[in-house]
């Protein structure tokens, strides 16, 4: 019993950290630069695809299947999905804050059915299995290798929060600011506002990609559904519930809302009658919406406000 | 210095400046007056790049900038304020200063992780300069403080200390004394022929002729979209015209 709560305790804590890689991606292009992207999901998309790609075995009829080792796939996630995030950034930050989000959830869309149909790259709705897990030969003692995949993710999360805190705090931190709040005083002091946003929109979305290969990772198996636009509204869910513009309120955000939403599942697993339990599962949605309300109305500005 | 050359810009209807020339000389205090709606805080954001003219050229010391964009201007040590201050309200007003700073290493991505002592000393250096500029504009008692909660007053002195960390040689300001309290308007003043004794070129939109009078060399009056008279303050504001474009209201 104590084994079980414990495995889930680690498994729980794996996949919010994850999530909150994610959040801090978009923390980055939202709570500090004011880019209001919502294509979370298509960037975290773009990261596992990748990742998994290169680093599953050889499959008939798919693209890929180098067998690559992990720490590649994870690379080319990160150089792909800022790749990616470049082309769209420059295509879509001139556009202002709902131009730019309606465009960024149409990318999301885009990328996501392109996963779903070009069955030859993607492996279509089947997704893609097999893929390697880090400490694989750790596979047999499952608390050990809960706990290691748990420190790893930590340690990513750790690295990309050290990197962003010390970015916040730069002079390249401070135009992002300068930026936000007033653009055209930042232009008139000569800083290239288009050129700062698009900075942080791909280094946003290259740690969104890192995300996604790591979640892809540890579950070992990938599909379209993942990506669906729900993903982007959880994240945004949990970066204003925590914050917006903390880092620290990022990743409390995270574990909060993952800690909502996979509680609210498991009452409704075990309080809703086995018919209606599909249905059902959409409250899940309806609870965390519920939760950014009463945020939004009691605290603003979040749990930990900039 | 700043020389501009039949510069037409109009939104759709009659231009709202019409073949303007004029140059302003290295070191002048060059004022530019006239009605509200005469095209003054256009003819700024044309030469400030927020806008780009029609016909015409811009050039400054001698290089076209009309074309270029705006945020590259300000290498060319041009530098504006606004006629409704633009702090950046959330950042305190030091930040505020120092986020004007030219040609920081540390705003680059990279260097804060390769060479994270020269951003750090670079840093130290850009507070210490922005300290003294707030002394200078005597808001030293509010650096710490949001700029959000600065007067009208204040705020278009911490406009006036931004475009100053910014290293400027031409400085476009636009109405500083709108507003402005009659005691803080003579520390602006003040302020303003200080910079002007240091060598830095200045233009000002205003509409107070006591203060005109008082900071400018020379006087450029616009009226519709056109330049009508320039020259000495004391010759401009006795012109007939002028005054009736001022006083007797100017066709519509």
């Amino acid at each position: 019993m104590i084994l079980d709560i414990f495995a889930y305790g680690t498994f729980f804590l794996a996949t919010a950290l994850t999530y909150a890689i994610v959040c801090l991606g978009l923390n980055l292009q939202w709570g500090q630069t004011g880019l209001f992207n919502v294509g979370v999901a298509g960037f975290v998309a773009i990261g596992a695809y990748t990742s998994a790609l290169l680093t599953t075995p050889a499959t008939p009829g798919r693209f890929g299947g180098y067998g690559l080792p992990i720490a590649v796939g994870w690379i080319l996630a990160i150089v792909v999905a800022a790749a990616a995030s470049w082309c769209v950034g420059k295509i879509t930050l001139r556009l202002r804050a709902d131009y730019l989000a309606i465009t960024t959830f149409g990318v999301a869309v885009v990328i996501q059915l392109v996963a779903l149909n070009a069955e030859p790259l993607t492996g279509g709705p089947f997704g893609i299995g097999f893929i390697p897990r880090p400490f694989a030969s750790l596979a047999e003692q499952v608390a050990l290798y809960d706990v290691l995949h748990l420190l790893l993710v930590a340690a990513v999360l750790a690295a990309v929060y050290l990197v962003l805190e010390r970015l916040a705090g730069s002079p390249w931190g401070r135009v992002l600011g300068a930026i936000r709040e007033d653009e055209e005083a930042a232009v008139s002091l000569g800083k290239d506002a288009n050129g700062f946003r698009l900075q942080a929109f791909v280094l946003g979305g290259a740690i969104m990609g890192l995300a996604g290969a790591i979640q892809a990772h540890f579950i070992g198996f990938i599909a379209p559904e993942n990506y669906l636009p729900a993903l982007t509204f959880q994240v945004w869910a949990m970066l204003i519930i925590g914050g917006s513009g903390n880092n620290r309120g990022a990743i409390l955000g995270a574990i909060l809302v993952w800690g909502l939403w996979s509680f609210s599942g498991a009452a409704i697993g075990s309080l809703v009658p086995a018919d209606f339990q599909a249905r059902a599962a959409t409250l899940r949605i309806v609870v965390v919406g519920l939760a950014l309300v009463s945020i939004l109305l009691w605290r603003p500005r979040g749990l930990l406000p900039e | 210095m700043l020389r501009v050359e039949a510069v037409t810009k109009g939104f759709g209807g009659a231009p709202v400046v019409d073949g303007v020339s004029f140059a302003v000389a290295e070191g002048e205090i060059a004022g530019l007056i006239g009605p509200n709606g005469a095209g003054k805080t256009t003819m700024f954001n044309l030469i400030a790049g927020s806008l780009t003219p029609d016909a015409g050229q811009i050039l400054l010391n001698g290089v076209r900038i009309d074309g270029q964009p705006q945020h590259a201007r300000a290498g060319h040590g041009l530098s504006r304020t606004y006629q409704t201050p633009k702090p950046f309200p959330g950042m305190t007003v030091i930040e505020n200063i120092m986020v004007a700073a030219r040609g920081q290493v540390g705003e680059g991505i990279l260097p804060n992780f390769l060479q994270p002592a020269r951003v750090r000393a670079e840093d130290r250096r850009t507070l210490e300069r922005a300290k003294e500029v707030a002394e200078f504009v005597g808001l030293t008692r509010l650096a710490h403080e949001p700029a959000r909660v600065l007067s009208g007053g204040q705020r278009k002195l911490l406009e006036l200390a931004r475009v100053l960390m910014t290293g400027p040689r031409l400085v476009l300001l636009d109405e500083p004394a709108a507003g402005v309290n009659p005691a803080l308007l003579e520390t602006i003043a003040g302020k303003i022929l200080e910079l002007n004794g240091q060598g830095i070129t200045i233009c000002i939109i205003e509409h107070n002729m006591g203060l005109v009078a008082r900071l400018c060399q020379r006087v450029l009056v616009m009226a519709a979209g056109q330049l009508i008279a320039q020259g000495k303050p004391a010759h401009v504001l006795r012109d007939p015209a002028v005054i009736e474009t001022y006083l007797g209201g100017v066709a519509v």
